[in-house]
């Protein structure tokens, strides 16, 4: 036998090893996995000594019109429109930038609360991702749409906030006091490069804004307008609230004067803004996507009902069946509420504005 | 060739044990599916909706019918139970500023108001109170809470002769009247001052602790020499009701585990344990601390 054992040693620290990490996977794997209960009252959640907490008992307790209300939402974008390929394109960069967003803020927590924000909206399950960034590129497409068709009806509320789409170029400088020789021969060359390529090829030569946050290599800020005070755009630099109100008085292809500004770690910039647009209806329709949908959140922020038009334009196209009426009236009257709400707000926008 | 049969021979049990690993997690789904409404035939049904609830709602919701469960068999005093509900409504009604206040901002009436949650919240109360209770000498070691008056005073003199005219007999409430300023922080009521309350120093709440007698202590306390109190010791007798009241109240106040470390207690006590595993996940990310089962996630979480 110790022959064997002798002849074999190795095979059996090798069956040994691959055991024990066996049975080590096996209980790291497991550690955290918990067993169900039912009984003859249903699937149970949770319990203590005292008593039982069944499924049917959290659903009883919460169902209201805000949770029918967001599967009822998500039924009628998806009824109204078609899943395209350049709506699943879109929807997947979204999804890789929301799992990026919690995998970074919530590090090994992310799956969870993730799963936690989807579920709040109507989404569960394995593709509630993929089906939440798909739900929210078609309502932004359905949103555009029907904004554009009622265009001249929405835009005035909008307009009055001074709405465009602005760029802007930043160079790093050493001192925000004088800028050296070097530096000031710099700023002159980019101010030729304006006046030669225009504003967006300078930026992409001369802008350090790209490593800072800006989405664009052009130098393109975005949507902006009176609501916006001041621009914190990356985590290192803001732009100040005198530089944002002097881009706002601009007109378009018009371009501030360079200002000087300091990032929290004390790094200076000089910076110039530029408008690039300022037509309404061209930001609805413009090549970058961020503008379109921060032009359409702007529609949306500056029209009450707005969102509640949009879902009901929507809604009385298609056939909606409830199964009974406890559903109806509870789904009929959180719609209502929503409704009167809104309209409250309208009304007071209106009482401030004939006070003022 | 042996030694290949017996690798052989393990593959098996390696697979085996690898897919035991994959087994479905413990899911509790609603007893009857069903539809609720459809649109343009595609059906919204019962148990999404309930999915959605459960990601959403059940920390709250479990949490909540756990602690009432507890509540309700640890505190079991009616008269108790209705002192402290009193004494909480009264509260809220000095907050809101009268019943009609209250009323404007609840759902139901007055009573339903206060027989649910101001009920509910004395029984929380008092389940802290009962858990203090059991440990009591090391909160009151960790606080050295005392109740006391305070005359808060702009500079040493005024201090001095008030103290000076304290020792002489004259009546607290009179001196507290003729030498308290607009500025103090402090009115003429019982106020609780325990270690790390933010206002009185640490140094001076735990000579006051040494206290044993109540009575005004006979020196002008400061730390920073611009601010200056005559401490008045009303009472660290938490056998008296009416002060351990008081007392127990500061060390909820100051103690942010208090109530962490009491839940983990009673959860244990009473086998609190979940049977489904996005809901276990979910408390396992937010609030560890409740799956008294597994002690190092609390330790994890606390790093």
């Amino acid at each position: 036998m110790l022959e064997k054992i002798k002849n074999n040693l190795f095979v059996l620290i090798i069956a040994t090893l691959m055991v024990g990490a066996v049975g080590f996977y096996i209980y790291s794997v497991n550690r955290y996995k918990i067993t169900g209960l039912s009984d003859e009252k249903g699937d149970v959640l949770a319990s203590t000594s005292e008593g039982k907490i069944y499924a049917d008992d959290i659903y009883e307790d919460n169902l209201d019109g805000d949770t029918l209300y967001w599967e009822f939402r998500t039924a009628i974008i998806n009824s109204s429109m078609e899943t395209t390929d350049e709506i699943k394109k879109e929807a997947k960069q979204l999804a890789k930038d929301i799992e990026s967003y919690y995998e970074r803020e919530y590090q090994d927590d992310n799956g969870i609360a993730l799963k936690q924000q989807l579920s709040a909206y109507g989404f569960t399950g394995e593709n509630a991702l993929e089906e939440y960034t798909i739900t929210v590129k078609k309502e932004n497409e359905l949103n555009r749409s029907y904004i554009l068709e009622n265009y001249y009806a929405l835009k005035t509320n909008v307009q009055e906030k001074n709405p465009m789409v602005a760029s802007l170029i930043i160079i790093p400088v050493e001192n925000s006091e004088s800028l050296s020789e070097k530096e000031t021969a710099n700023r002159k060359k980019v101010d030729a490069a304006i006046e030669k390529d225009g504003f967006a090829e300078a930026a992409k030569n001369y802008s350090y804004g790209y490593s800072i946050g800006l989405t664009q290599s052009d130098g393109l800020y975005g949507y902006t307008d009176s609501d916006d005070e001041e621009n914190s755009f990356s985590s290192e630099v803001t732009i100040p609230g005198e530089i944002v109100k002097e881009i706002e008085g601009l007109k378009r292809g018009e371009e501030t004067n360079w200002h000087t500004i300091t990032d929290s770690s004390g790094n200076a910039y000089i910076v110039k803004g530029h408008v690039d647009e300022t037509n309404l209806k061209k930001m609805l329709e413009y090549k970058d996507s961020d503008v379109i949908e921060k032009t359409i959140s702007s529609f949306i922020n500056n029209n009450a009902t707005l969102n509640y038009d949009i879902m009901m334009h929507y809604a009385d196209k298609l056939e909606i069946k409830y199964s009974n009426d406890d559903v109806k009236e509870m789904m009929e009257e959180y719609l209502k509420e929503m409704k009167e709400n809104a309209e409250e707000i309208v009304a007071e926008q209106v009482t401030e504005s004939e006070a003022e | 060739m042996k030694k290949t049969r017996i690798i052989k021979k393990a593959f098996p049990f390696i697979l085996g044990s690898l897919v035991l690993c994959g087994c479905s997690e413990a899911s509790a789904k609603i007893k009857k599916d069903e539809v609720l409404f459809s649109v343009e035939g595609t059906d919204v049904t019962k148990e999404e909706v309930y999915e959605d609830i459960k990601l959403n709602d059940s920390i709250t919701y479990v949490m909540d019918k756990v602690k009432e469960v507890i509540a309700d068999k640890e505190i079991e005093d009616e008269d108790t139970i209705d002192k402290k509900t009193a004494e909480i409504f009264e509260s809220y009604v000095e907050y809101y500023g009268s019943e009609e206040a209250i009323l404007d901002s609840i759902d139901g009436t007055i009573e339903e108001f206060k027989e649910n949650q101001v009920s509910s919240a004395a029984k929380q109360t008092l389940l802290k109170y009962k858990y203090i209770d059991k440990n009591q000498k090391t909160y009151l070691d960790k606080y050295e809470s005392t109740v006391t008056r305070i005359l808060m005073l702009e500079s040493e003199e005024e201090g001095s002769k008030a103290l000076k005219e304290l020792e002489e007999g004259a009546e607290w409430n009179d001196v507290y009247s003729k030498y308290t300023t607009e500025t103090s922080y402090y009115e003429n009521k019982d106020t609780t001052i325990y270690l790390g309350n933010g206002q009185i120093s640490d140094e001076i709440v735990k000579k006051v602790y040494k206290t044993d007698n109540p009575g005004v202590l006979e020196e002008v306390f400061t730390t920073d020499d611009t601010t200056f109190y005559i401490i008045n010791v009303i009472s660290k007798d938490v056998e008296d009701e009416k002060y351990r009241d008081m007392i127990y109240d500061s060390i909820i106040n100051a103690d942010s585990e208090l109530e962490t470390n009491m839940w983990s207690y009673y959860l244990k006590k009473y086998n609190f344990e979940i049977f489904d595993q996005e809901v276990f996940d979910a408390f396992k990310s937010t609030n560890p601390e409740y799956l008294w089962q597994y002690p190092e996630l609390k330790k994890e979480s606390d790093l």
